[in-house]
């Protein structure tokens, strides 16, 4: 089986546009057209880049993402142009009307502040006594106010009718009434004010240089003080995040998937601000620090006692000027919950993908807004802020005796198993021996599979263990080209920054998301000064747990546009 | 009508368009109606070689001169009640005529404008006053059936015209060809593999292409375009329908418009690597042998090879056979097998040769093995002789259990309980006579013995019983 070989492209279909419309909801960008890359730029406005593999990528054009692009000011007009301008074949009538009857819905209905007592709001969050008119509900028309109190949850939620088109709003009821409206495909345009929360100062540490695409997702996001920051992996979203909370200058808390999030929040929080790290808290199962600025995980918010919310309160407490939804595609559905009572508080969500395994996008966009900034991975890597970078699964064959091992090892003993197969040791080594000369970095999670490895190549091993001095020192010196290797358990490479490392081999992974190896890769891979390629591989003992994780990663790097091959150890 | 949902479902289609496209494809002669089911004609199977166009204008033709209403299929009766799918068509002598006539009319609107159904039934009518004769449905209703029927088959869209049915109309055949094959596109041959193991078909395939991809990857019907995605799985059924994994490659290099990704190479090649690792065979009886030696004997002579006994482990062949008539195969031959379930054991007693004495080899005995010989042990609470001797050795249960349930009597250690607990769950089912004392008399008890520790746990007829070890005085063979 030949590794290196190269497909042929599809031809593109030369006569027409790259673009083809096989069903209502569905596009097909043929990557290889000559015109795909004017396209895509255009087509990121109003459609959802579902996956990107190397020939076709598929969009999808949904209520959501038309709605986010009339949020955005896109109009239906616009959006008729782009498909018939890029389009192979015909565009169907009905499709175009379609489209702009969805666009037309968002908007037609209005969430607006000061209607009666507005002023309550001035400077307390949430002193809008329970049940005082304080928010209004205004319709384009008669009618379309008629029809929501008529439907019988969202009438429930709505107050006293004001006039024709003004029905009062309970603020406590706001973000259930836009996931109503949602659902009743009528998405509310929320523009009432925000509370400003306790202000606080956050100065950006000099050191810390936006890049224009993070500065220009702070500026289309902080105007609304509500929605998501749509940016790929590697792209930088922790620091676009807390460019924008600087910029809203107020207690903010951050809500993450997990510890290991929460660490790398901790950190960059404190070296790229200015904030005194008494300042800042961390909120999870083994800490409970509640500061003006407090990173806390999902986990905890929705840990439950007694069938109720243990954590609810940390929502309401700290007077949150901005709250910020890490990974927001992965938000738990207790969480909408909570939001659904802050609507009031300034919102962001980031992320890399809007689409959720469990289909709840229409929650993301009621309760914590719409779509406001989103660059293609492509762009970034062509204006060379993203690496190009290669995966690599490399086949391990195990021995009779470990294969019989791996069989036997109880369920949760079979990931250590797989991952401390004697060969992995020399077939390092001959990985590095591929790359001469750049900086590698060796990962594992079992310590005892990495001794070994350590030992074949003579490079030192960073555990947790490895004292702080040692381990800054090996750093520098891999930075400055006195190491050619380091061999980092998972412990310790959570605080790498090391840009120049090109090469990077995991000798066993937890494999516990693909998301979070999606992250790793982009950490590590960072583009380097000459622009060379960056290589990721992974090494994988044939027939054990191990090659089932790797299909899974397989399908998601592949899926994100990586490009993803297997080869087999003896190859080497 | 429940076959009806049933196909609607599956398609995500409305039930009356599933009626309507019945009666349509039974127009065209596709199907036919039997007593109990719907079957494909002949006819069906040639029309599925032909191109997509081709496949439109049969079923266009055939519904131009039929005397039967494709709307009328599922739709309410003067009651309300939905008609059949299949068999309410009633001639109607003038139908060809009057749907002549209807799209005659609809051809005439001129191009970019939209027709009234009410007007243009009134045009029709006044066109030809001959047409509609008593007892007929109503004109106005035969118009909107068949402009229903246009809309279906794509001749009007939106209440215009569509250039294809001009020309039908206007009897142009090259120009209704041509017109055809543009707006309904050609059936590809070819579709794009990914890296993320998905074959994505970017126009509709030809049916037989799209046969085969559906068998080696899982077709996704979620999403309005078909895509097809490679797992363990797909490959894995594919290769039970009797594909290779070479053929795979083959069918998918000749029609990829990109190449084979590599990473689905790897799928192929793994699966097939592993396809096959594990074997299941149907056997009606198994020989179990003391060693290896006197299986590779049994297997060597011609009656094995007649009886198809196969050697499939060390000590253990398969036959199909039943165990019975294989016990006398055996005997035949000169041993001495003991039926033991659906397993023959051939044992080997003192290391005599192959045609032992019948008692040497046969009987399943408690006396330890030559190279183990267990330790006397003093018997805390001696038991009836009747228990420990002859009762015991003379039952069923496997030499090896009756050891254990020995004892367990005698020293009724945790060690022993779970010993025997292990070795009853290999030889569990058999059933069993108990004797034992209950209430100064002595009882028996018949069922299957299950478990062992302070008491025997047999499945009886009338549920479980539980003896006390201390109360059991013997365990039998009931067949004695």
């Amino acid at each position: 089986m030949s590794a290196d070989r190269v497909p042929a492209s599809p031809s593109p279909d030369a006569a027409g546009g790259p673009l083809l419309l096989p069903a209502a909801d569905t596009l097909l960008l043929q990557v290889d057209h000559p015109a795909a890359e004017s396209c895509r730029a255009e087509l990121a406005a109003f459609a959802e880049l579902e996956s990107s593999p190397e020939h076709v990528h598929t969009y999808r054009l949904s209520d959501l993402g038309l709605w986010n692009a009339r949020a955005a000011g896109v109009t239906p007009a616009q959006v008729a142009d782009i498909l018939l301008r890029w389009c192979a074949g015909p565009v169907p009538h009905a499709v175009l009307r379609s489209v702009a009857d969805t666009m037309d819905r968002f908007g037609r209905v209005t969430i607006e502040g000061g209607a009666v007592g507005w002023e309550v709001f001035d400077g307390a969050v949430g002193g809008g006594a329970a049940g005082e008119a304080v928010l209004a509900v205004r319709t384009d028309t008669e009618a379309l106010l008629d029809e929501l109190v008529l439907d019988p949850s969202l009438g429930a939620l709505l107050g006293p009718r004001l006039d024709g088109t003004t029905a009062a709003l309970d603020p406590a009821n706001r973000g259930r009434l836009k996931q109503r409206l949602v659902e009743l495909r009528w998405p509310a345009d929320d523009r009432a004010a925000l509370s400003p929360g306790a202000g606080l100062t956050i100065g950006l540490d000099p050191s810390l240089e936006l890049r224009p695409y993070q500065r220009q997702a702070v500026d289309s996001w902080l105007p609304s003080g509500n929605g998501v920051v749509v940016l790929p992996c590697g792209a930088g979203k922790t620091v676009t995040a807390i460019a924008a909370a600087a910029a809203v200058g107020a207690n903010t808390l951050v809500l993450v998937t997990g510890d290991a999030s929460l660490q790398q929040w901790h950190r960059e929080l404190t070296r790229f601000t200015t904030l005194d790290p008494e300042l800042i808290g961390c909120y999870s199962a083994r800490s409970k620090q509640l500061r003006p600025v407090t990173i806390a995980t999902y986990n905890v918010l929705t840990t439950k006692k007694d069938g109720r919310l243990r954590h609810a309160a940390l929502m309401e407490q700290g007077d949150w000027g901005l709250v910020v939804y890490d990974e927001v595609h992965l938000l738990p559905s207790a969480v909408f919950g909570l939001t659904a009572g802050i609507q009031a508080r300034r919102r962001l969500g980031v992320t890399a993908t809007l689409i959720r395994e469990d289909g709840r996008q229409g929650d993301v966009f009621s309760l914590i807004g719409p779509k406001r900034f989103d660059v293609p991975w492509r762009d970034l890597e062509l204006q060379g802020w993203l690496a190009p970078a290669t995966c690599t699964e490399v086949r391990v064959v195990p021995s009779d005796a470990e294969r019989l091992a791996h069989a036997r090892a109880a369920v949760r003993d079979k990931p250590h198993v797989a991952a401390t197969v004697g060969a992995k040791a020399q077939l390092v080594g001959r990985l590095l021996a591929r790359h001469p000369g750049e900086p590698a970095l060796v990962i594992g999670t079992y310590l005892d599979g990495l001794g070994p490895v350590a030992e074949a190549l003579g490079a030192p091993l960073v555990t947790g263990a490895t004292p702080t001095a040692q381990r800054l020192a090996w750093f520098d010196q891999l930075r400055n080209g006195e190491l050619d290797v380091l061999v980092v358990s998972k412990v310790a490479n959570f605080s790498l920054d090391l840009p120049e490392v090109s090469v990077a081999v995991q000798v066993s992974g937890t494999f516990g998301s693909r998301q979070e190896e999606a992250q790793r890769l982009g950490r590590i891979l960072r583009p380097k000064a000459d622009g060379r390629q960056a290589h990721f591989y992974t090494l994988v003992a044939r027939d054990t747990v191990e090659q089932e994780y790797a299909q899974r990663r397989q399908r998601f790097l592949a899926e994100q546009g990586y490009a993803y091959q297997i080869i087999d150890g003896h190859e080497l | 009508m429940r076959e009806v949902n049933r196909v609607a479902k599956l398609l995500q289609l409305e039930p009356r368009d599933v009626g309507r496209l019945v009666e349509l494809c039974h127009q065209a002669r596709l199907v036919a109606p039997e007593p109990s089911a719907l079957v494909a004609t002949d006819l069906a199977a040639t029309w599925w070689g032909l191109s997509r166009s081709r496949r439109w204008l049969v079923l266009v033709r055939a519904w131009l001169g039929s005397s039967g209403f494709v709307s009328r299929a599922l739709s309410a009766d003067e009651d309300g009640n939905p008609r059949p799918a299949l068999g309410d068509s009633e001639p109607v002598a003038a139908a060809a005529a009057a749907r002549a006539v209807t799209l005659d009319v609809v051809a005439a609107v001129p191009d970019g404008e939209a027709f009234d159904p009410e007007q243009l039934a009134e045009t029709v009518v006044w066109r030809s006053p001959n047409l509609w004769g008593t007892g007929f449905p109503p004109p106005e209703e035969l118009v909107a059936w068949t402009l229903e029927e246009a809309d279906l088959l794509g001749l009007v869209a939106g209440h215009a015209p569509v250039p294809v049915l001009r020309a039908l109309v206007a009897g142009d055949e090259a120009a209704v060809e041509s017109l055809a094959a543009a707006s309904l596109g050609v059936d590809q041959d070819r579709f794009v593999l990914q890296g993320d193991l998905t074959a994505l078909a970017l126009g509709p395939l030809e049916p037989a292409v799209a046969g085969s991809l559906g068998e080696v990857a899982d077709r996704h019907w979620g999403r309005s375009v078909p895509t097809y995605r490679f797992t363990e799985a797909s490959v894995r059924r594919a290769l039970d329908r009797g594909w290779t994994a070479d053929g795979i490659g083959r069918f998918l290099a000749d029609h990829a418009l990109s190449g084979v990704p590599q990473p689905l190479e790897y799928l192929l090649s793994d699966v097939e690597r592993r396809y096959g690792a594990v074997r299941v065979l149907t056997a009606s009886a198994v020989i179990i042998t003391d060693d290896e030696a006197l299986a590779v004997e049994i297997a060597s002579t011609n009656r094995a090879a007649r009886i198809g006994l196969r050697l499939v482990a060390p000590t253990v062949l398969v036959g199909p056979v039943e165990p019975h008539r294989l016990v006398e195969e055996l005997r035949a031959e000169g041993w001495f097998p003991v039926l033991d379930g659906g397993v023959a054991t051939v044992g080997r007693a003192g290391g005599g040769g192959r045609r032992g004495r019948a008692d040497e080899v046969s009987t399943p005995s408690r006396a330890p093995a030559p190279d183990q010989p267990r330790p006397e042990r003093p018997r805390p609470d001696p038991l009836p002789a009747d228990w420990t001797g002859p009762a015991l050795e003379a039952a069923v249960l496997p030499a090896e259990v009756a050891d254990a349930v020995d004892q367990l009597v005698t020293d009724r250690t945790e060690a022993a309980a779970t010993e025997i607990d292990h070795r009853l769950h290999l030889h569990w089912n058999r059933t069993t006579l108990v004797r034992h004392r209950r209430d100064g008399h002595l009882a028996e008890v018949r069922g299957v013995l299950v478990g062992v520790d302070e008491t025997l746990t047999l499945l009886c007829d009338n549920g479980i019983e539980e003896l006390p070890l201390d109360t059991v005085v013997a365990v039998e063979d009931p067949a004695r």
